[in-house]
């Protein structure tokens, strides 16, 4: 019987276009994305005293520091918003940045051992990247909101409108700008190790050429574009926009960003689509 | 004619030997460069061209079809591809050219307990683990309790595996695995682990998938007799090429005979060495005669050593090793198994005799290995690695009674003395 006439439900081919992503057999794996996620989080706090209050521990120690050190120390301005909500709102979208940066460089290393042996669509370890820490972040960001909620009580009232319905989509950017970095950066970190050793150097420092600790209105001048050419600056701007109404919202900023984000996002896929069937004879 | 469940068509898969890459992007970067301008690569070494950089086909050309319910075993020696073919039909590699097309779900078990995490319970691995090999959460509810029971580690299911032992953390990755319901079972070596208690169990499992439940299998192992008990056909590879696509006893047959081939293909004086010359290592009959016939098992085959010995050491020892057709050693023999000072070499031409025991080894083919060592010191020629070979067909002659004229059961066929009392 000839090759084409049998009806294969795998068909194995040395050519296979590098931009087809098999998105329907991911969805068919949807149980093992629910039970990476559930291992990523189960296995963090295993053994801890504090266990998943880490989570919240984390940005709260952060906040207070951010709020001696630059508002009391240095003197930074906050654009009118309270200290506590600026500098929480900066430090729980940079740490689900960073994080969730850092921990898809890390797909191809971390999953050595069971990518070698075992064939599942590789993209589900990404996306359950994304659910983990999505679900961290979320935790974090209810504790702002409480605090939020505090401040509205409080007599803040006038900051809150319907601009909050943009959250999500702010939310949704900054997690396809964080994975479309972290897999061009774990496709290339199969073949040069030394990548991932720079990244948590590179992101500490990057972190005050984006307006985390400061808003970019306090900038100005040259310093100003060149904050502004760092891609991240327009998300913490647009989120700052949508909780307190204030921030720079400069349209060629955001159009800057959003196609940065597409760039990346799509150069991520198709890197690691073609790594991902090359890079166990690498690695 | 059965359904074809697996075609295989020109695949090839191409490793490049040495370092990929220079490992510094810098360098990566101007040598790909240059290679797009067509310009000299200045990161090669002088005389250097990229056509140089040598690689080497690990699988070349391979085309087969495997029919429902067919039990493969996949033989060869080291290197000659099985592996690699193995991660190509279980989709952790991806071939260089060809294609394969597969029909029915494909479960691999190339190492057992793949992505157990140390932290979480045996009950939350089985289900990682089960979905990680691609079944769904339904199909592992379903089949906990038999998995559990598989793996006989019930009360302890709810402990983390990292305070599991090695053994019980095998048979819980072993039960998991074996529990898949998968058309078409790909197995590596699994069953080398475990203690031979649960080797005997994983092998007898595998036999009830395969034989019992009429899956397709797919086997890689270098322990022809669980290849033999387990597969119905195989296929025999070299270097990358498929030499034999038959029955699995052929196959096995083809490959320890091929064992055998590259053996005396290799001259004697390659085994020469401070302590002695091999001058001839050869099977004769009683009258010295080189035996080239089978023979029958009562006497009359014998090893013959002749060796020119330079150097005399008070531990020396020389002898055979002899396997059968399987690969089982069946046992050695020492010149200094009775210890007599008197019968031991010494310096210049020694020829020895040693016999093969009349009446002790069964019917079939049987490999014979040169050794000699130091004893407890160190090995001078080892059987087990680089040895000179010679092959002894035995058959017939299994014992003076007329009722055992064939293959006796059994690895060896034994006559012994038995009394009776009236």
């Amino acid at each position: 019987m000839k090759f084409e006439d049998i009806k294969w439900d795998t068909l194995i081919d040395a050519k296979k276009n590098p931009f087809a992503l098999d998105l329907g057999q991911v969805y068919e794996y949807r149980d093992l994305i629910r039970i990476f996620v559930k291992r990523d989080i189960a296995a963090t706090y295993k053994q801890t005293v504090l266990g998943p209050l880490w989570y919240i521990a984390q940005p709260i120690f952060t906040t207070i520091m951010f709020i001696i050190v630059f508002r009391h120390v240095a003197s930074v301005g906050t654009d009118d918003i309270p200290p506590v909500l600026f500098y929480s709102v900066g430090t729980i979208l940079w740490s689900f940045f960073s994080s969730l940066l850092t921990s898809q460089a890390r797909v191809f290393y971390a999953n050595k051992e069971i990518f070698g042996k075992v064939y599942f669509p590789r993209l589900t370890v990404p996306i359950a990247i994304i659910f983990g820490e999505s679900i961290k972040f979320l935790i974090q960001f209810f504790v702002f909101a409480i605090i939020y909620a505090l401040y509205l009580f409080k007599g803040y009232g006038y900051f809150i409108s319907v601009r909050v319905l943009l959250l999500p989509l702010v939310i949704v950017w900054l997690i396809l700008m964080a994975s479309g970095l972290g897999l061009i950066i774990s496709s290339i970190t199969t073949r040069y190790r030394d990548l991932a050793m720079a990244l948590a150097f590179f992101l500490s420092m990057f972190m005050y050429a984006t307006p985390v600790v400061y808003p970019l209105s306090e900038v100005s001048g040259n310093l100003r574009t060149f904050i502004c050419l760092n891609p991240i600056t327009a998300v913490l701007e647009c989120f700052r926009y949508s909780c307190f109404g204030t921030g720079v919202m400069a349209p060629e900023m955001i159009l800057y960003s959003a196609v940065c984000t597409l760039v990346f996002l799509f150069g991520g896929l198709i890197l690691f689509n073609r790594n991902e069937k090359a890079f166990v004879d690498v690695i | 004619m059965n359904d074809i469940v697996i075609k295989a068509e020109n695949i090839g898969k191409y490793y490049r030997l040495g370092q990929i890459n220079t490992g510094m992007f810098y360098s990566d970067a101007r040598s790909w460069i240059s290679r797009r301008l067509g310009i000299e690569d200045k990161t090669l070494k002088i005389g250097e061209s990229v056509g140089d950089k040598k690689g080497v086909w690990a699988l070349d050309d391979i085309d087969f079809e495997i029919e429902q319910g067919e039990r493969v075993g996949i033989i060869g020696k080291n290197g000659a591809g099985k592996s690699t073919l193995l991660k190509i039909i279980s989709r952790v590699t991806v071939p260089t050219k060809g294609r394969i097309g597969i029909k029915g779900d494909v479960a691999s078990l190339l190492e057992v307990g793949t992505g157990f995490h140390p932290e979480m319970t045996g009950r939350e691995n089985i289900y990682l683990n089960g979905s990680i090999l691609g079944m769904k959460r339904a199909e592992i509810n379903e089949k906990i309790d038999e998995i559990i029971a598989f793996s006989e580690i019930n009360e302890y299911i709810d402990t983390p595996v990292k305070r599991y032992s090695s053994g019980m953390y095998v048979r819980l990755a072993f039960a998991v695995a074996a529990n898949l319901d998968s058309d078409i079972l790909i197995a590596d070596e699994v069953l080398a682990v475990g203690d031979a208690e649960f080797q005997k169990r994983a092998l007898g499992k595998m036999n009830d998938l395969s034989k019992g439940q009429g899956r397709t299998v797919l086997f890689v192992s270098h322990r022809m007799n669980a290849v033999k008990s387990l597969c119905n056909t195989g296929i025999l590879l070299d270097k990358g090429k498929i030499v034999l696509r038959d029955e699995i006893d052929k196959c096995i047959n083809r490959y320890q005979s091929g064992l055998y081939d590259a053996k005396t293909s290799t001259d004697l004086s390659h085994y020469n060495n401070e302590f002695f010359d091999l001058d001839d290592f050869r099977l004769v009959d009683g009258n010295g005669n080189e035996l080239t016939q089978p023979v029958e098992n009562g006497g009359g085959a014998f090893v013959r050593i002749e060796l020119d010995m330079k150097k005399v050491h008070h531990a020396f020892t020389t002898g055979y090793a002899i396997y059968n057709a399987d690969g089982t050693l069946m046992y050695w023999s020492y010149l200094t198994d009775d210890y007599d000072e008197n019968n031991n070499v010494s310096e210049g031409r020694n020829i020895l005799t040693g016999e093969i025991p009349a009446h002790f080894l069964n019917e079939g083919e049987y490999f014979i290995y040169f050794s000699a060592s130091l004893h407890y010191i160190q090995w001078i020629v080892n059987p087990e690695e680089d040895s000179p070979c010679l092959k002894l067909h035995i058959q017939g002659g299994l014992s003076d009674s007329p009722f055992w004229p064939a293959r006796r059961p059994g690895v060896c066929a034994p006559v012994l003395n038995w009394t009776v009392e009236k």
